[in-house]
């Protein structure tokens, strides 16, 4: 196996928010690497911790939220740097948002101003990064736009974001988070909100300037199908931890966390008809109380009292790059 | 036994302008629908956003008035028109018919409780009070897989999955023939909707219920439906057993729909190639074959004419499709195990 250059690592992260109510421990001890020209799939349920792992990775994160410990760093030609010891507004972080780490968000029509066109928009963040005049911005501009396959790319420089679909909304984001060659793309839920089809052209354009550009992708998204679609390697999120992690192939023919396997054993798949799926049991815990030990442990198959309830897994590496946090594997060392 | 017949229905909504609001254009939302549903079947409607199903859901549960066309229900050995019936007139059918609605969390009152949710259409229809109406609200609790302890709790104590669960129990509680369920588990929780599709087929069994289901998912509509109809700006354009329009699909934007669900089998990764075009304002379909412009097979003829929509099939095996080459076409479908 070839190593592979990392661009961007991420050291037990925990990021906490404090509200009335208590503490909500949103990203509890989560590390992963992305590797230069890959794409990495974050994937879990509503509420497990990917958006605010992106939003810490970007420094981005709402006001009562807190990195609490860990580490975030970017590879660079200047070395390594720790994002998670800069200040929030400083001009390296400034110049790291953007120029090297660059986001999509879900919903295309919040990420952009009603009020100005989309071309200003898109030309302000080249001319915010780099020395260059206005027209040079626009003609960079429209060359995006026609990269991510808009037709009349210089009509829709000037429009407003309401004059475009969803579709063509997420792909002038793209072409925006696209128009600094980042090293790093995070993407959270680029298509969720979009209609399948939709969805097919959007994962089809970013595989192909992922290809291109040999940037390094970030997709974080809840569902197993866009992941074993796109992703070179997956990590699985569960409450704030990263449960599994691994290469897709691994991932999905050789599941072994028992999240993992329950969760790809539970969503009906196009092709297998049975009367009945093999449903999760339980509910979702709350987000203020999560389970102790294994936070897995009320709604696992495999549960071992005094065990599972007690103690907290560690990671275990079963195969090269094949990571699981489970006691079935071991997982009790600390 | 038919328990349902739709006959051409159409709705349409105007487009209006200006502070006098002129009628400017028409939204042909749903444009000369037809099928029947049988006692005791799913059958599914699917479809991208602001195809049409919604709307025709809502036109069926009479929660808005059709345009044209007719929705006959057959119960107790009567037929009745419910399109052609106003007001105090649909009071008496309106049981026979329920809707559970995707959003859990916005489809219950959060001032009352478990009990009142699920107790109301049956104090309201003077079923049951008292007593007698709490027993009731208990067994419902428990046919959905709640305890009924939980009777006296709010909704925001409740999980999303437990609210969809509340949410059918209340659908359930008129013992209705026709269950309308538009999108059911798209807002929950991955690891929750296999319980609710679980649910939704046991209590199909235990209440011979007969589902309209509604969905954009081609995956969970696979596994829960019986026949599906395919919708496309308005009208459906095409219609079979689930098998058959899987792996035998006769409408190349069938065939799209089925191209471009993501797989989750790393296996199937080369399928995801690029699909042409948007779905087009519906206020302004493109001429001829509304799908046209999206087409790989489109020819002259598809700019210019609508194809009629026909049964392709045969008398056992009905297979309804609205594509003009829809006999000479070999599509690619998927195998069913
Ligand atoms: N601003 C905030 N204040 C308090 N809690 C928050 C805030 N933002 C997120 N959280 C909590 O942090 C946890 C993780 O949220 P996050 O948004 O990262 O989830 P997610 O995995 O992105 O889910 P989804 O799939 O729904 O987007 C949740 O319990 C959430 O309620
Ligand atoms: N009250 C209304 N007034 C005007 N237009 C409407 C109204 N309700 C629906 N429409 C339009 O009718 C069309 C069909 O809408 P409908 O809600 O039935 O679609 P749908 O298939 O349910 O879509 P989705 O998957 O997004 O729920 C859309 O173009 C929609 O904008
Ligand atoms: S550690 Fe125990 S409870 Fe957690 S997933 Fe493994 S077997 Fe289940
Ligand atoms: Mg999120
Ligand atoms: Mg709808």
């Amino acid at each position: 196996m070839k190593v592979m250059e990392k661009v961007l690592e991420i050291k037990n992260l925990r990021t906490y928010f404090t509200l009335m109510e208590g503490t909500v421990k949103a990203v509890d001890g989560v590390s992963f690497e992305v590797r230069k020209g890959e794409i990495l799939g974050l994937v879990g349920e509503s509420g497990c911790g990917k958006s605010v792992t992106a939003q810490s990775i970007l420094r981005i994160l709402p006001e009562n939220g807190r990195i609490v410990s860990g580490e975030i760093l970017l590879h660079n030609e200047n070395g390594v740097i720790d994002l998670a010891k800069l200040e929030l507004d400083s001009e390296e972080m400034r110049q790291i948002r953007g120029k090297e780490i660059s986001m999509i968000f879900q919903e295309p029509m919040a990420s952009f101003s009603p009020v100005y066109t989309v071309g200003a928009q898109m030309m302000e963040a080249i001319l915010l990064h780099e020395d260059v005049s206005k027209a040079e911005a626009r003609r960079r501009v429209i060359e995006m736009l026609k990269k991510v396959k808009i037709p009349n790319a210089e009509k829709v420089v000037d429009m407003y974001p309401f004059e475009l679909s969803g579709g063509m909304l997420q792909r002038c984001m793209i072409a925006m988070a696209m128009s600094l060659n980042p090293k790093v793309l995070i993407a959270d839920e680029p298509t969720t909100a979009l209609d399948v089809t939709i969805q097919a052209q959007i994962l089809y354009l970013m595989k192909e300037l992922q290809k291109e550009y040999r940037s390094s992708i970030v997709l974080i998204t809840h569902d197993m199908g866009v992941i074993a679609q796109m992703a070179d390697r997956v990590a699985v999120m569960y409450l704030g931890i990263i449960a599994e992690s691994g290469d897709v192939y691994e991932i999905f023919k050789n599941p072994l966390h028992p999240y993992t396997r329950a969760l790809l054993k539970s969503i009906p798949k196009l092709g297998v008809r049975k009367t009945r799926l093999e449903a999760i049991k339980g509910v979702v815990p709350d987000p203020y109380n999560f389970p102790s030990g294994c936070r897995y442990h009320p709604r696992c198959d495999h549960f071992m009292k005094g065990l599972c309830d007690v103690k907290e897994p560690v990671d275990v590496e079963v195969a090269p790059g094949h990571t699981v946090k489970c006691f079935l594997y071991g997982g009790e060392r600390s | 036994m038919t328990l349902l017949e739709v006959k051409n229905l159409k709705k349409y909504f105007p487009i209006t302008k200006g502070f006098f609001r002129k009628v400017v254009g028409l939204v042909k939302a749903v444009d000369g629908v037809s099928f029947e549903i049988e006692e005791g079947e799913t059958l599914a409607l699917v479809g991208e956003s602001g195809c049409g199903k919604t709307t025709t859901a809502k036109c069926i549960l009479r929660a808005i008035d059709p345009t044209e066309g007719d929705i006959i229900l057959r119960v107790d050995g009567k037929e009745v028109n419910l399109a052609k019936l106003q007001g105090e007139e649909l009071k008496p059918y309106r049981r026979y018919i329920q809707m559970v609605f995707q959003n859990p969390y916005t489809s219950l009152n959060p001032r009352m409780k478990v009990k009142d949710i699920v107790g109301e259409p049956l104090l309201v229809n003077g079923i049951a009070k008292g007593k007698e109406l709490e027993d009731m609200v208990a067994e419902l609790l428990q046919a959905v897989g709640l305890r009924p302890e939980y009777m006296v709790r709010y909704p925001h104590a409740f999980s999303g999955g437990q609210r969809q669960r509340i949410v059918i129990a209340r659908a359930l509680a008129l013992r209705p023939k026709l269950v309308v369920c538009d999108e059911p588990v798209a807002a929950l929780d991955v690891s929750i909707r296999a319980q609710i599709l679980n649910l939704l087929m046991d209590l199909q069994e235990q209440f011979k219920l007969t589902y309209l289901f509604i969905s954009h998912d081609l995956s969970v509509v696979e596994h829960i439906s019986d026949r599906v109809a395919v919708m496309y700006l308005g009208r459906i354009v095409e219609l079979a057993r689930t098998e058959e329009l899987f792996e035998n699909p006769k409408h190349p934007y069938t065939e799209t729909l089925l191209v471009a669900v993501p797989k989750p089998d790393p296996d199937f990764r080369e399928e995801l190639r690029a699909i042409e075009g948007e779905v087009p304002n519906p206020a302004n379909p493109p001429s001829g074959c509304h799908f046209h412009l999206r087409c790989p097979y489109a020819k002259k003829i598809c700019e210019e004419v609508y194809p009629e929509y026909r049964n392709v099939g045969t008398g056992e095996e009905p297979h309804y499709v609205a594509c003009h080459f829809a006999e000479q076409l070999t599509l690619r479908g998927i195998k069913i195990s």
